[in-house]
């Protein structure tokens, strides 16, 4: 039994595949390729593995698609307590599935990739970490989509004289009872965080920038003898999963086939406020003037009866200030805080690992795409950057369903990619740019119909030139089935020189006629 | 049909908590600029601070416009119905004006209704305070007694004037009566109640969304007090220069009202009558009220340092 070891035992000089990352996508991909017999090392910088559930540990956190579904198919979980779990128990999860599979020494925590070079001589990638280098024919890139706390453009903090903190670096000794607070944003962490703060802190200001449209999450326990059945027959919990995933499928034909659908969403969160927000300049405030969709849909059955308690007030500004003991609001609205924290979101259309990634014309990652906007083949590969493949990658991401999913659409990929190079015999592949430039105008023609781009906002979907980059547009299925083998017309493949072919392990080559 | 955005109060520049005589919390919103000449803002029976929205969109920086919302309503703490009285009002109204108003200067205070039966009150129960911190009054759409005996919800001719007086005083105040009405019933209802057949859609959705927003309990309890108030006798004590405005076709407090109290006043200084204007004269002529402010501050208000005069 091997727990993730935070040791600082030399890192191997070379290994098959380089995982940056141990959330969902790198631990699943420490589970998947070692089943598959790929030698494999995940790095993660943190002492921890779990990523976005190891870090959003602000209260009420929660993931907002029905744990039966936000959880790996090949490790389900009959125990969750509730229809949509807590941090805590996600986190858990994850722990357990390290466990169960056995992969925990295969992650090295405490280990920060720094950067990563393609060595085109070599034909490898050479990383620098914070614990040495590593050669590495393949590198992953599991670093998270939403994984860089983002704060707003602009607002200075430095002679704020109160505590301020992120959602996502939460500080769980901060005791916030009888504590003025100014929560800032009403996105998806903000939602869950107001109601549970309102019911202890002296007085909690909500800075608003543009409302959303929430409607009920249906929170619920499992009760126990369901937890039973599922443990005894799993097939059970499979339907229900299945269920779930039809249904969110669904929904996809508002999001992308016909937004005018998306009314029905509209009048659904009206009436849920209507329920619970009586004041009607409250009410005013919280309507959004955009279709329901372009933004994510928020999903709470407690965020409105909270905005509609005396001690929480709603400022619709955008913060520009810290000053003193005073959190400044863009009408120049002034409100006392003794804490503020920023539930502003992630840094989705920037991410930082492309920084420090540099391919074979030696430019990086975020030079090449600080023309175009992020662009990958399939999500998952891009031209000038050989062996290098994202698990959530650009246009990879949902507005409805689980991305545990992508996540293992896109291993799917991965395995076959490996697979192919091994039973291939080569060792290189990298994407043709006819073949990503026809992948992506074609994800951008969809998108072009989509709710996100017609409903009339702006949201982190868009990169800072207004494109969508983080979104997939269409059903899940869809990218299941574009991802299910990697095509090689649509790559160039290429053998390392003799000197530089490293020995396998002994594994099992599965050969496939194509 | 979204709301336009003038019925939208500005975000109050800050917000304090004041505590009344009986430790009730009263919320409190300051708006405009520190350095302006202080206006206070009192709304009636069913509104909230909110209420004055339209108004203090006209004040804009001209003023430091305090509003508050009445004990019960809006985001102060709900009381219970016992607790619903004329002094409790006037307990409200004095730990406003002494936690907001600065030291040496007298405000404008202008109330709605039961914001300005509230003045009315404090004038005669606490002359000290009216002296020490008040300047001018503006009293809107409002009544010092008799309120249910005037109300011209229906027309009463002689012998059914009890029944209109029963069906009037439990219309008002039953908090179940209301709630029983399927809900287009209850916006005509309360349309007709606050409104002249002048009023916009927006202005009958709005004053109807305000009205039902007031908590039930709240609702029952000011409208017990209302039926019995009698200040006839304090409007003598207020003794600042007071400007009466009413509209024509006030079904609740009848124009009627204001010409008795304007022709009573220590020192009027003019009764305007808006033709064709219903009760809620901050939402249905927002234009009126907020030149009938600045006139006063214009004319009377009184800045610290100028004062001891
Ligand atoms: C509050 C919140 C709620 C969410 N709820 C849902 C939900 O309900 N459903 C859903 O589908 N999705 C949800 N998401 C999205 C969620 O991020 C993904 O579902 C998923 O967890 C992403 O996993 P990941 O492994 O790709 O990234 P992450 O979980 O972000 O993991 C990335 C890891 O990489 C590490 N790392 C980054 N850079 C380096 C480096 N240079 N070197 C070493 N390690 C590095 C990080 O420390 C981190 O541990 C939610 C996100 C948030 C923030």
């Amino acid at each position: 039994m091997t727990s993730p070891s935070g040791d600082a035992a030399a890192l191997p000089e070379r290994v098959h595949v380089l995982v940056v990352g141990a959330g969902f996508g790198g631990i699943g991909a420490a589970v998947r390729l070692s089943q598959a017999g790929h030698d494999v090392l995940v790095l993660e910088k943190a002492d921890d593995v779990g990523g976005t559930w190891r870090d959003n540990s602000y209260p009420g956190a929660g993931c907002d698609v029905q744990s039966h579904l936000y959880s790996f198919s090949f490790a389900m979980n009959p125990d969750w307590t509730h229809s949509f779990s807590l941090q805590p128990e996600i986190h858990a999860y994850l722990h357990d599935v390290v466990r169960r599979f056995d992969v925990g020494h295969l992650i090295r925590c405490g280990v920060e990739v720094l950067g990563a070079r393609w060595d085109d001589d070599r034909s490898v990638w050479a990383v620098t970490t914070s614990a040495g280098d590593v050669l590495a024919d393949v590198l992953v890139n599991a670093s998270g989509p939403l994984s860089e706390p983002r704060l707003p453009d602009g607002v200075t903090t430095d002679t704020f004289t109160g505590t301020v903190l992120h959602t996502a670096r939460w500080d769980a000794s901060l005791d916030l009872t009888g504590r003025r607070v100014v929560v800032v944003g009403t996105g998806a962490s903000a939602i869950q965080l107001v109601p549970r703060i309102a019911k202890v802190a002296e007085s909690v200001t909500v800075m608003q920038r543009t409302p959303a449209w929430v409607i009920p999450r249906n929170q619920h326990r499992i009760p126990g003898w369901r937890r039973a059945l599922y443990r005894r027959v799993p097939a059970v919990q499979r339907c229900v999963r299945g269920a779930i995933y039809a249904g969110r499928e669904l929904m996809v034909l508002g999001f992308v086939g016909r937004p005018t659908l998306m009314r029905a969403v509209e009048a659904l969160s009206r009436r849920t406020m209507g329920k619970s927000v009586t004041d009607p300049h409250l009410r005013a405030v919280l309507t959004p003037r955009y279709r329901a969709g372009c933004k994510r849909i928020l999903i709470s059955d407690d965020f409105y009866p909270a905005l509609s308690r005396p001690n929480v007030e709603v400022v619709p500004q955008a913060v520009t200030a810290l000053e003193g003991d005073e959190v400044v609001g863009a009408g120049g609205t002034r409100r006392t805080a003794d804490v503020v924290v920023f539930a502003t979101g992630f840094e989705a259309t920037d991410l930082p690992v492309a920084r420090h990634v540099v391919g074979r014309a030696g430019r990086t990652l975020a030079d090449v795409w600080a023309g175009t906007g992020m662009q990958a083949l399939r999500g998952s590969t891009v031209t000038g950057f050989p062996n290098l493949f994202f698990l959530i990658g650009p246009n990879t991401g949902l507005g409805h369903s689980s991305m545990v999913h992508v996540i293992e659409s896109q291993l799917a990929y991965l395995l076959d990619a490996l697979d192919l190079m091994r039973s291939r015999g080569f060792d290189v592949m990298e994407p043709e740019q006819s073949a990503q430039d026809a992948w992506n105008a074609d994800v951008q023609q969809r998108l072009s119909t989509t709710i996100w781009a017609t409903g009339g906002c702006s949201s982190w979907y868009q990169d800072a030139q207004g494109r969508i980059s983080t979104l997939w547009p269409g059903t899940t299925w869809r990218l299941r089935r574009q991802t299910r083998r990697v095509d090689l017309a649509e790559y160039r493949t290429a053998r390392r020189a003799a000197g530089m072919r490293q020995g396998r392990p002994a594994t099992v080559v599965t050969q496939r006629g194509r | 049909m979204p709301l336009p955005d003038d019925f939208l109060p500005p975000v109050p520049r800050t917000r304090l908590t004041v505590l009344s005589a009986d430790g009730t919390r009263l919320s409190v919103e300051v708006h405009g600029p520190d350095d302006a000449p202080t206006v206070l803002l009192g709304h009636g029976w069913t509104c909230s601070a909110g209420f004055w929205g339209r108004v203090l969109h006209r004040l804009g920086d001209d003023v430091r416009a305090v509003v508050y919302d009445q004990r019960g309503h809006g985001r102060s703490e709900l009381v219970a119905p016992s607790a619903c009285t004329a002094t409790a009002l006037v307990d409200d109204l004095e730990a406003v004006l002494r936690a907001t108003v600065r030291a040496g200067e007298r405000a404008v205070v202008a109330g709605h209704s039961m914001g300005a039966m509230a003045l009315v009150a404090l004038a005669g129960e606490r002359p000290d305070v009216l002296h020490e911190k008040v300047c001018a009054a503006l009293l809107a759409s409002t009544g010092v007694g008799g309120l249910v005996e005037e109300v011209r919800l229906m027309p009463h001719p002689g012998p059914l004037r009890t029944v209109a007086r029963a069906v009037t005083e439990r219309g008002m105040g039953d908090t179940r009566l209301l709630t029983l009405l399927p809900p287009w019933a209850r916006r005509s209802a309360i349309s007709h109640m606050t409104l002249s057949p002048a009023a916009d859609r927006h202005q009958r959705a709005y004053c109807t969304d305000v009205v039902l927003a007031c908590p039930p309990q709240t609702r029952a309890g000011f409208a017990r007090m209302l039926a019995d108030l009698d200040l006839g006798h304090h409007v003598v004590a207020l003794d600042v220069p007071t400007l009466v405005l009413c509209g024509t076709e006030d079904r609740l407090t009848p124009l009627r009202h204001s010409r008795r109290i304007d022709a009573a006043l220590p020192h009027p200084v003019g009764l305007v009558e808006l033709p064709g204007i219903g009760h809620m004269t901050p939402v249905q002529t927002p234009d009126a009220v907020a030149d009938a402010v600045r006139r006063l501050v214009r004319d009377h208000h009184v800045s610290a340092g100028a004062a001891t005069a």
